[in-house]
């Protein structure tokens, strides 16, 4: 199941709602969390129901390895601890070796998200970050959340552990919830599909329609549709979360506005940025250990990133390439970057990541050599043709939200707007919620239309 | 106050999502869509197996969107914001000037162009021997009309299926072809094509009609005296309007009745009339099927006049709204839609051996048949 479905929205959603608010926050929310739980489970099952003993399996796992490695720290027993830890950190990375790198099953929903928070969860617990969570149901709660489930965040479990027995729930956090996940809809539905369409079109061209133009513009496409489709599912999972009370990291904050590859993974999924540096890069001993020993780690980071993107060489690779601009920022070209005009700066990181999701596109990219002849303007479509500007046209006005939804523009107007807190402002969020909801229904409702026209002929 | 300040957000949210899920269980099932013309899913039971292999979701999902409370409405609202947002067409339809709807044909919907035109020529060729072979390929309202798309949108290029059809037919070409194209261009400014449909009109008809009396050499006065028509509808959406569910303007329908009184025998003696027109489908949302009710593997016409000719009319959709004008042209019409027939082109020139034979498509529909290879045999 999807958040931006007419399933998850007039059937599942709010069934989840009535009966997580009917149910009583007594005993520390076990109650409620179990609601969470086993619509979690639901949730998950729905898609690939096999595929509930896997989560099933991975939870319980889990729960052990966590309970028995806090129990051992506990009794300062750290080196029994330590194989309770290697223990679910092995068997997390077996499961995605298997499910999602050796490519014999259907990839199951979320694993590359559930197994990062689980192994979070263990280390955590040995640090001494966190405690053990005793109730399995709160734990169940945590690792098969629904909400990021499918496309994270990846919630580290100290972020969360408190909350999952105490949480406040008030209405203020419910309207900011509800705010957030109507825009996540929005950015999901309404903008990331629409530039997914211009991006299917585009590669759909044979090479005497490709022009050097729409193949730029395609490529361009796919950036606004791929930040718009995570950050989108991100928001709706911060918005529902904070719905049931809680409150967890940020995902984005306006990636496309970088100044410099270092702020874009800052700025970019970060909650897989912050795991990788907090589980990997640190305890590699990060940039403690001489030059050397910094970039193979900054090298080890990257190439693990790019891999967790998919199986395929290209996501290596462009995890890499990025690994390239990271180590030539951090002895240099940040410096330079530095003197040089900020506009500069940020054309520079645009074209870098850019040419990145060019890397990204495609899982074999050597499939599409007329598309880059194209780009590169060898082409057999020429620079630009009819159709392109009928392209452009038509999306120009698309191509216009996009550019201005991935600053943080309208979100600076709508704080400034909303300063006021009078009557006006909750009426532009009525309206706002509305408005949005309405059309995302009526969009995925039109992707469903299919007259079937037997009396076309 | 406060509260209500608080609360609106929410209150909105609860209310579409609850609303619109307790609307799905309330609102009864519909089992047919009569915009989209095809049965609905309904809701599907749950079974352990079915559920294990996902059949049910599958299912339930498609209820969900079938049964989906408006669904008609939350088309026309998308279908309007995404106007409002500059895209010029929906589900293959472009939003033309002068409330056009106008068919999107890409290289795929000709794909079969080739192969198809080569097996015309070939059962032209045979037929020649036998009888006066006509051929109209009657240009898709699109190609007719570009000026009338929206700005830069692209089309197929048709003129390569017209040089591909005047290449294969060789030297007959002249002899064979009706230049419908030609004919149809030069009054382009007419309503020759409905607004909200593919077809053409009856009036683009009559000059298709006219071309093919010129061709093969009869009376025009006659033909003229046919440019008299009757509306029988003023309300026609058609196939345009079905797939955008939107139309600012309905068509005109008109037809020609032919004075004599006719006898049309359906499908081999299915049924036997008097009219070619089929008026009851005036009132479904299907009213281009007034003609001849719609397409019928067979038909038999005679009763028009007594001079001995029969003609052979392999044809498709558009051929409907000309049969009228050829009935009293020939002592009997043979009309044959390939593609509800089992059987073969030369076989039917043996069974009915005609004096004419007019092969009549449209372009598009005739690059998109998949079985006319086969049947032209």
């Amino acid at each position: 199941m999807v958040f931006s479905s007419l399933l998850f929205l007039v059937r599942f959603l709010p069934c989840v709602l009535l009966v997580y608010f009917i149910v009583p926050g007594c005993m520390r929310n076990t109650w409620k969390n179990l609601v969470l739980f086993l619509f979690s489970l639901l949730f998950y099952a729905w898609g690939e129901p096999v595929y509930i003993w896997l989560m099933l399996f991975s939870t319980a796992v889990d729960y052990i390895n966590g309970g028995l490695t806090g129990y051992f720290v506990a009794r300062d027993r750290r080196e029994i601890a330590r194989i309770f830890v290697v223990l679910s950190v092995v068997i997390n990375l077996s499961l995605l070796a298997v499910f999602k790198y050796a490519g014999k099953y259907a990839l199951p929903i979320g694993i590359s998200f559930y197994t990062f928070q689980s192994m979070s969860y263990t280390i955590d617990v040995y640090r001494g970050k966190a405690k053990a969570e005793p109730n399995p149901i709160n734990f169940g709660a945590y690792i098969s959340a629904f909400t990021q489930l499918i496309a994270g965040p990846i919630v580290r479990f100290a972020d969360i552990a408190g909350q999952l027995r105490e949480r406040k729930s008030n209405i203020e956090k419910i309207r900011d919830g509800v705010i957030r996940f109507v825009c996540g809809l929005g950015k999901k539905v309404l903008l990331a599909n629409q530039a997914g369409e211009i991006f299917r079109t585009v590669t759909g061209y044979d090479a005497a329609q490709m022009t050097t133009v729409s193949a730029w513009l395609g490529i361009l496409a796919f950036m606004f549709q791929i930040y718009f489709d995570f950050s989108g599912y991100s928001d709706m999972a911060i918005g529902l979360m904070s719905i049931f009370g809680f409150s967890i990291p940020e995902n984005f904050r306006y990636p496309y506005e970088s100044k410099s590859i270092t702020e874009f993974w800052r700025r970019w999924h970060i909650s897989l940025g912050s795991w990788f540096k907090e589980y990997v890069y640190i305890p590699l001993g990060g940039s403690r250990n001489g030059m050397a020993r910094t970039f193979l780690n900054i090298f080890i980071v990257w190439f693990l990133t790019g891999l967790w993107h998919g199986a395929t060489v290209n996501f290596v690779l462009w995890g890499l390439y990025f690994c390239v601009f990271l180590i030539m920022e951090k002895t240099w070209l940040l410096k330079l970057l530095e003197r040089l005009p900020v506009w500069l700066s940020h054309v520079y990181a645009l074209v870098v990541i850019y040419f990145g999701w060019l890397l990204f596109a495609w899982e074999d990219i050597t499939g599409h050599r007329v598309y880059l002849k194209a780009m590169a303007g060898f082409g057999a479509g020429g620079l630009i043709s009819r159709e392109t500007m009928y392209l452009m046209v038509s999306n120009g006005l698309l191509f216009l939200l996009l550019v201005i939804g991935s600053t943080s523009f309208p979100k600076r107007i709508a704080v400034a707007f909303m300063k006021k807190d009078g009557m006006a402002a909750s009426l532009m969020q009525g309206i706002y919620v509305v408005t949005v909801l309405l059309l995302s229904i009526a969009y995925l409702v039109n992707g469903t239309y299919n007259p079937f026209l037997y009396f076309r002929f | 106050m406060k509260l209500i300040k608080k609360i609106l957000p929410v209150f909105m949210f609860v209310l579409i999502i609850f609303g619109l899920t307790g609307m799905g269980l309330v609102l009864e099932e519909k089992t047919y869509s009569s915009t989209e013309k095809r049965e609905l899913q309904t809701r599907p039971k749950a079974k352990i197996k079915t559920i294990k292999n996902g059949k049910f979701q599958k299912k339930y999902e498609d209820y969900l969107s079938d049964q989906f409370p408006g669904r008609d409405e939350w088309v026309k609202l998308q279908t309007l914001v995404s106007r409002l947002s500059g895209k010029k067409e929906s589900n293959g339809i472009y939003f033309g000037k002068d409330h056009y709807l106008l068919e999107k044909y890409t290289e795929e919907d000709f794909a079969g162009e080739k192969e198809n035109i080569e097996a015309l020529a070939a059962f032209v060729e045979r037929a020649c021997k036998r009888a006066d072979v006509k051929v109209m390929m009657v240009p898709t309202k699109t190609w007719i009309l570009q000026d009338k798309l929206p700005a830069f949108a692209p089309t197929y290029e048709e003129s390569i299926f017209y040089d591909m059809l005047e290449k294969q037919l060789g030297e007959d070409g002249g002899e064979v072809l009706i230049p419908v194209y030609q004919v149809l261009q030069a009054h382009r400014e007419e309503d020759i094509y409905y607004r909200t449909d593919h077809h053409w009109t009856t009036l683009g008809a009559w000059y298709g009609y006219s071309a093919y009396v010129e061709a093969v050499g009869g009376d025009m006065e006659k033909v003229l005296e046919k440019k008299d028509f009757e509306l029988v509808c003023e309300d026609f959406y058609g196939t345009g309007y079905a797939k955008v569910n939107q139309a600012s303007q309905p068509d005109n329908i008109y037809i020609y009745e032919p004075e004599t009184t006719l006898e049309v025998i359906y499908n081999m003696g299915e049924k036997t009339t008097r009219s070619l027109f089929e008026p009851e489908y005036l009132k479904s949302k299907d009213q281009y099927r007034v003609f001849t009710g719609g397409n019928q593997a067979v038909l038999e016409i005679s009763g028009g006049v007594d001079n001995g000719k029969t003609l052979l009319l392999i044809k498709d959709s558009f051929a409907n709204c000309m049969v009228p004008f050829l009935a009293e042209d020939f002592e009997k019409i043979i009309v044959i839609d390939l593609r509800q027939l089992n059987i073969g082109c030369d076989d039917l020139m043996d069974m009915f051996i005609p004096t004419d034979v007019l092969v009549l498509y449209n372009t598009a529909q005739f690059a998109g048949d998949r079985d006319f290879v086969m049947k032209s045999k």
